[in-house]
């Protein structure tokens, strides 16, 4: 096994990224509650809001008509995905200055592996302040990192200075950090399982620490086992530069629901037309073997159902059947349409085991 | 309390104890190591609570006392002095004064009485068998004990003892390898399966010498095992468990069987190596007419073939593994010759040595 006791992960993640953005190009938006996203007529959400719109409990997700109710003066702005990519490139290269080893997990949030860096002594901590000046020298925007010896940590360290901060956990500070975190800070821990373990008598990770692996495991299954490491701050995941893709997909919200299965049908060409054109795109730098079709949709009352079936086919037709299946468990109208392919593992050979 | 003591001997007892001693731990009296001095002998132990490691040697000149020592400081101290110098440790106080010419170190200590006991071993039966012999039933299996497996009884070795023969068999899962040793001078009295932690395994064959035919006392006990090796006596606890049924998972023989050159096998797994995945190791074995063909490849699309002519008539059978294992079962096995069992792809195959039954390393292959 190899040694990832002693590695320094830096998560950088850019404040209000897209808002922020908005804000440096449109000065007149600066110190108001603004929102990146689709307008509130055409079923938009909510990408990115700024400090001043999250005063007001706007958040990400939110449905534009929601933000635009719990505040009134809030500046919707049409989101320019164009020139957060390329920020985003920027962002990037300066990255790559100090490590190959880079993770981008969104457009505005990625983990650096800086454990081999040779700037500023191989301080990770001098390295992370340096990046997030430089974003700031060259892009005027401003980021926040979490400098931790794992990516778990380093994640839960970038929101703990946030915004335009950083935060340190040094290998010896962990155990005595591990016990006042709640547990809603570990990832994958949602709703329903914070619930769920507030029922058990658990808040923090140190409840979380008096369980046995076995416990957790009856309780939660396999993320059991992840939960125990993780509560005592272990977290052996690489940071991985791998960008094959699992799966794409194209989604559309409607403007109006579409009311029935043939207007949901009446979608379909375009969606699908849409999904040829990013897998084309795709395939161009990557073999990607179609594994299985999906469809999501959203019901006008929010609820989300999916439907898949097993084929090594990308067909328009194959994606009828899937449709009807997902929208006959409801049979109301249907707020968002989207038509996927998931691919297989790039080949993963599986070791086989004795039978003992 | 004081000794005088020749670097060598001193580095011997040191470097025995250490062993048992781990670099960073919570109670730092574990990081010492303990020192007696009485009648003129030293007695030094080292432990981790589940190891323990003493070495008792005659002194040149002594007082009596105990304590303990930093137990890497002092080696690294003794290890730098130069050869052949004597070396005298003076304890006055809290204090221990290590010097050596014009050298002089002074060292911090902890009262002796606060160093741990392993807990009596009780009742044991004995064993005796050539030092050499037992570093080969240690070190032909140890490669394929699990690392910090759930399954906590397969970080370690089983060893086995029957009328007719000891045995000791490692697994991780995925691959076994077992060796049987039958030269028993007598019967052994009571038939008993022990499974010896994986740091006991490792240390215990550091400590034998494998060119020497001295008689070596194996004692076990029902919670520990215990092996006098002249001045040194080396203790470990056994790991309460249940070892699997590992007779179940090794075949007889293969329907197929293949010998092959060790040394031409093992260099063209080397190189072919180079190219596999670097994170599950698969590479295809192809059995063709009278030719073995070895292929990698990698998420980069390189790839790497070599070739070994071999005795076989049939169909075509292709099969894969974890390069590594292979390599391990290939490593330590001893003649010139070693022989491929394989049944079906997969299913579990046979790594062996046509002139020694006593060693079979069974693994399991890759779905490629």
């Amino acid at each position: 096994m190899t040694d990832t006791s002693l590695r320094k992960i830096i998560h950088i993640d850019m404040d209000c990224f897209y808002a922020a953005i908005e804000v440096r190009d449109n000065p007149v938006l600066r110190g108001k509650p603004i929102a990146v996203g689709g307008s509130p007529d055409a079923r938009g959400v909510v990408a990115t809001c700024s400090y001043e719109a999250r005063q007001f409990g706007v958040h990400s997700a939110m449905p534009m008509k929601t933000a635009m109710r719990l505040c009134p003066n809030l500046i919707r702005v049409a989101p320019r995905r164009a020139v957060y990519q390329a920020v985003s490139a920027q962002i990037h290269s300066i990255f790559s200055a100090y490590t190959d080893l880079i993770e981008p997990l969104s457009l505005d949030e990625a983990y650096l592996d800086v454990t081999a860096a040779s700037q500023h002594q191989g301080s990770a901590t001098l390295i992370a302040s340096e990046i997030r000046q430089r974003i700031w020298q060259e892009l005027q925007l401003t980021a926040s990192a979490g400098i931790a010896p794992n990516k778990f940590l380093a994640k839960v360290a970038s929101d703990w200075h946030k915004p335009n901060g950083q935060f340190v956990i040094r290998p010896t500070m962990i155990s005595k950090f591990m016990l006042t975190l709640s547990v809603k800070k570990i990832p994958g821990v949602g709703q329903m399982t914070s619930e769920r373990l507030a029922e058990l008598g658990v808040r923090t990770c140190a409840d979380l620490q008096t369980w046995s692996e076995e416990k957790l495991c009856a309780e939660f299954g396999r993320f059991g086992t992840r939960l125990y490491d993780l509560a005592r701050g272990i977290d052996h995941r690489p940071v991985s530069v791998d960008n094959t893709y699992k799966s794409i997909s194209v989604e559309d919200t409607f403007a109006t629901d579409l009311p029935d299965l043939v207007s949901c049908y009446a979608e379909l060409p375009a969606l699908f037309q849409a999904l040829k054109q990013r897998l084309a795109k795709a395939q161009e730098t990557q073999r990607l073997v179609p594994k299985s079709l999906v469809v999501k949709i959203r019901f006008h009352d929010f609820v989300l159902t999916t439907a898949q079936t097993t084929t090594s086919l990308v067909e328009q037709h194959l994606f009828l059947p899937l449709i009807k299946q997902a929208w006959e468990r409801r049979q109301v109208p249907v707020r968002l349409l989207g038509v996927g392919v998931h691919f297989a593992e790039p080949w993963r050979p599986e070791q086989l085991s004795l039978d003992l | 309390m004081k000794l005088t003591q020749t670097r060598e001997a001193l580095l011997e007892d040191l470097q025995a104890t250490l062993g048992a001693i781990e670099k960073r731990n919570t109670s730092p009296i574990l990081e010492n190591v303990l020192l007696k001095i009485a009648k003129q002998t030293s007695y030094w132990r080292g432990t981790d609570l589940e190891l323990e490691i003493a070495s008792t040697s005659p002194l040149l000149d002594s007082t009596d006392g105990e304590i303990t020592l930093p137990a890497r400081k002092l080696a690294d101290i003794c290890k730098a002095l130069p050869a052949e110098s004597l070396i005298a440790i003076d304890v006055q106080e809290q204090r221990a004064i290590v010097s050596c010419g014009r050298s002089r170190f002074e060292l911090a200590t902890l009262p002796a009485s606060d160093f741990p006991d392993l807990d009596d071993i009780g009742e044991t039966h004995e064993l005796v068998l050539p030092e050499a012999e037992l570093k080969t039933l240690l070190e032909s299996t140890a490669f394929a004990m699990a690392n910090q497996d759930v399954r906590y009884y397969l970080n370690g070795m089983l060893l086995e003892l029957t009328s007719d023969y000891i045995r000791t068999v490692s697994t991780d899962g995925h691959r076994l390898s077992l060796y049987t040793y039958t030269q028993l001078d007598k019967p052994i009295d009571k038939e008993t399966q022990v499974i010896i932690p994986r740091k006991g395994v490792l240390e215990l064959s550091r400590l034998l010498r494998a060119d020497s035919q001295v008689p070596v006392q194996v004692q076990l006990s029902q919670n520990h095992l215990r092996v006098q090796l002249g001045k040194l006596r080396f203790t470990t606890k056994l790991v309460d468990g249940r070892y699997p049924d590992y007779k179940a998972a090794v075949p007889a023989k293969g329907q197929i069987q293949v010998d092959v050159d060790r040394k031409a096998f093992k260099d063209m797994l080397t190189r072919v190596a180079i190219l596999s995945n670097e994170k599950f190791r698969g590479v295809r074995l192809s059995l063709r007419d009278n030719i073995l063909v070895v292929q990698s490849n990698n998420p980069e699309q390189e790839s790497a073939q070599d070739e070994l002519d071999i005795l076989y008539q049939g169909e075509e059978f292709n099969i894969g593994f974890n390069v590594n294992y292979l390599l391990d079962a290939v490593n330590h096995l001893q003649h010139d010759t070693l022989r491929l069992q394989l049944n079906a792809p997969e299913s579990s195959a046979l790594v062996t040595d046509p002139l020694n039954e006593a060693i079979r390393n069974v693994i399991m292959p890759i779905r490629l």
